[in-house]
């Protein structure tokens, strides 16, 4: 699903943001991707929707070199994954419908299809209720569960999720921690960066370790662990 | 394709009246500058018109001495009727011409009865055909000074030479200052989509994740400046059509005036397609050159 070979991410000079980086990620796994500010979890997410080019190494995705994927070719390849932020970037102007149908209007769907697709997702993330409100009459919670509706709304196969409970309580946190575990049931394969320790402790799923940009710890985490 | 058009044009008509005053910046300038332009083709065409259709009417004077003896007169006559190049010709005797003066000039009728003599000198009045040549003309004045009792022979030729060159003078300036003014909207136009691709980013930003084609995100931009450079023609013809009515209006009003005997004529429905191609082609420039800057350091790929 997600191979990285050797890899090393250089923003200026000799210092990295990634280095010697190598990992696996199987096909439906929910994996977290943790570390201190600035260990290079972002920089990873980056690598896998091709935000950015490795200096070094090879990555592929579902059998995709990303590293030597044409510019033509990033469009489809970020068709097959959902992206989630901390700080949602939802469209202010739109209401929650038209934000997660905006996605598919600029992918070429129906508009059948768009409002058919759009009801769906935004049922399984229970807001159903709330198609018609604008995300500044929303929660924190809310808006984050808009973001991942728009997010899963063209079946990716990979959803990542950067610091996805940043700006979340930790009640709304375990809320949406409980949408990406259904969603990952469902065969999507989830890789989310944070670092919450509570969350990862308390979703048992394997946890990949950086630190300076160096993966130093990959693990299948049981509650026994930590307890 | 249909749905990329389709959802281009929305996007595009849905951006253009939500930052509706920052557009209408961009609309102004194009129409000011399309506004200029038609203004100087206008005057431009108009006076070549009026100077080609003065020249399809070569006429010329030859005004006689008043001791010209009746044979003299017969011999010019003669010539003139014999020549190719002229279509009519009117005798008018000294009698004639003082009557023709009283019935132009009501009110001063007197002033020539006062005379002791008649000033008014006969003459013949020539018109040639339409298309003659300089050469013949000036061939057919020299035949005619040689001829005996002959006062003088008038043909202001000079003004239907400036009249061509001012035409030419204000459609050469039209296209001048036109081009400039339209040159400058293309700036606005950029700019003014600059601003509206940074009000814009986070919607821009999700288009690129989400995996949408270049073209998609392009696309509104490009028929946003489109229809700005339409609008903006369309207003600029639209502000000189109504000045041109208000001309022919305040024309009619005073005939006294040079211009009021012209049928003046608005830019056709030829010209009008062209310079609503030519704020489209401003327009679409525009946003290519913002997009350009915007989407190299913005929503690069790479």
């Amino acid at each position: 699903m997600i191979r990285f070979y050797h890899i090393f991410k250089s923003y200026s000079g000799n210092t990295y943001s990634l280095s010697d980086l190598s990992l696996h990620i199987a096909p439906g796994e929910f994996v977290f991707l943790t570390g201190a500010s600035g260990a290079g979890k972002t920089t990873l997410l980056k690598l896998i929707i091709r935000e950015e080019m490795p200096t070094k190494g090879q990555i592929l995705v579902y059998g995709r070199n990303v590293s030597s994927l044409p510019v033509s070719k990033i469009p489809k390849l970020r068709r097959s994954i959902g992206v989630v932020f901390q700080d949602f970037k939802l469209i202010k102007s739109k209401t929650v419908f038209e934000n997660v149908t905006f996605v598919l209007k600029t992918l070429g769907y129906e508009m059948k299809q768009r409002r058919q697709k759009a009801l769906k997702v935004l049922k399984q993330v229970g807001l159903q209720g709330k198609i018609h409100s604008y995300p500044m009459q929303l929660s924190g919670g809310e808006q984050q569960r808009v973001a991942i509706a728009r997010a899963i709304v063209n079946d990716p196969v990979l959803l990542l999720a950067d610091e996805p409970t940043g700006n979340l309580d930790p009640e709304m946190s375990a809320e949406i921690m409980n949408l990406f575990a259904k969603i990952n049931l469902r065969g999507t394969t989830v890789l989310i960066a944070t670092h919450d320790q509570f969350l990862i402790k308390s979703m048992q799923q394997r946890v990949l370790v950086l630190d300076s940009g160096r993966l130093v710890q990959d693990t299948t985490q049981t509650r026994s662990d930590y307890v | 394709m249909y749905k990329y058009l389709v959802f281009s044009l929305s996007e595009a008509l849905t951006n253009l009246w939500r930052s509706r005053f920052l557009n209408l910046l961009s609309i102004g300038t194009i129409g000011f500058a399309v506004f200029t332009l038609s203004m100087f083709l206008f005057l431009g065409q108009n006076l070549k018109k009026l100077s080609l259709s003065w020249e399809s009417h070569i006429q010329f004077q030859i005004f006689l001495k008043n001791d010209i003896a009746t044979d003299q007169r017969l011999e010019i006559q003669r010539y003139l009727d014999q020549h190719l190049s002229v279509q009519q010709t009117q005798y008018l005797s000294q009698e004639e011409a003082r009557q023709r003066f009283q019935l132009s000039f009501k009110g001063y009728e007197g002033l020539s009865e006062q005379m002791s003599y008649n000033p008014f000198p006969a003459s013949f009045s020539v018109h040639l055909l339409p298309g003659t040549q300089d050469e013949v003309i000036d061939t057919m004045f020299q035949d005619i000074q040689s001829f005996k009792g002959i006062e003088e022979v008038a043909y202001n030729r000079d003004i239907y030479e400036k009249l061509g060159f001012f035409a030419n003078l204000f459609q050469f300036a039209g296209w001048f200052f036109g081009g400039i003014m339209i040159f400058a909207s293309v700036f606005t136009i950029s700019n003014v989509l600059k601003l509206t691709f940074f009000t814009r980013r986070e919607e821009v930003d999700i288009m690129k994740l989400v995996g949408a084609s270049h073209a998609y995100i392009r696309g509104p931009f490009i028929f946003e400046g489109l229809f700005q450079g339409l609008l903006g023609a369309i207003l600029g013809m639209a502000i000189a059509f109504s000045g041109v009515l208000l001309l022919r209006y305040y024309l009619n009003l005073h005939p006294e005036i040079f211009l009021s005997h012209v049928d003046l004529t608005f830019l056709g429905l030829r010209w009008a397609l062209v310079l609503a191609t030519m704020g489209c082609l401003a327009g679409i420039l525009g946003s290519v050159f913002s997009l350009k800057e915007f989407l190299h350091e913005h929503i690069s790929y790479e």
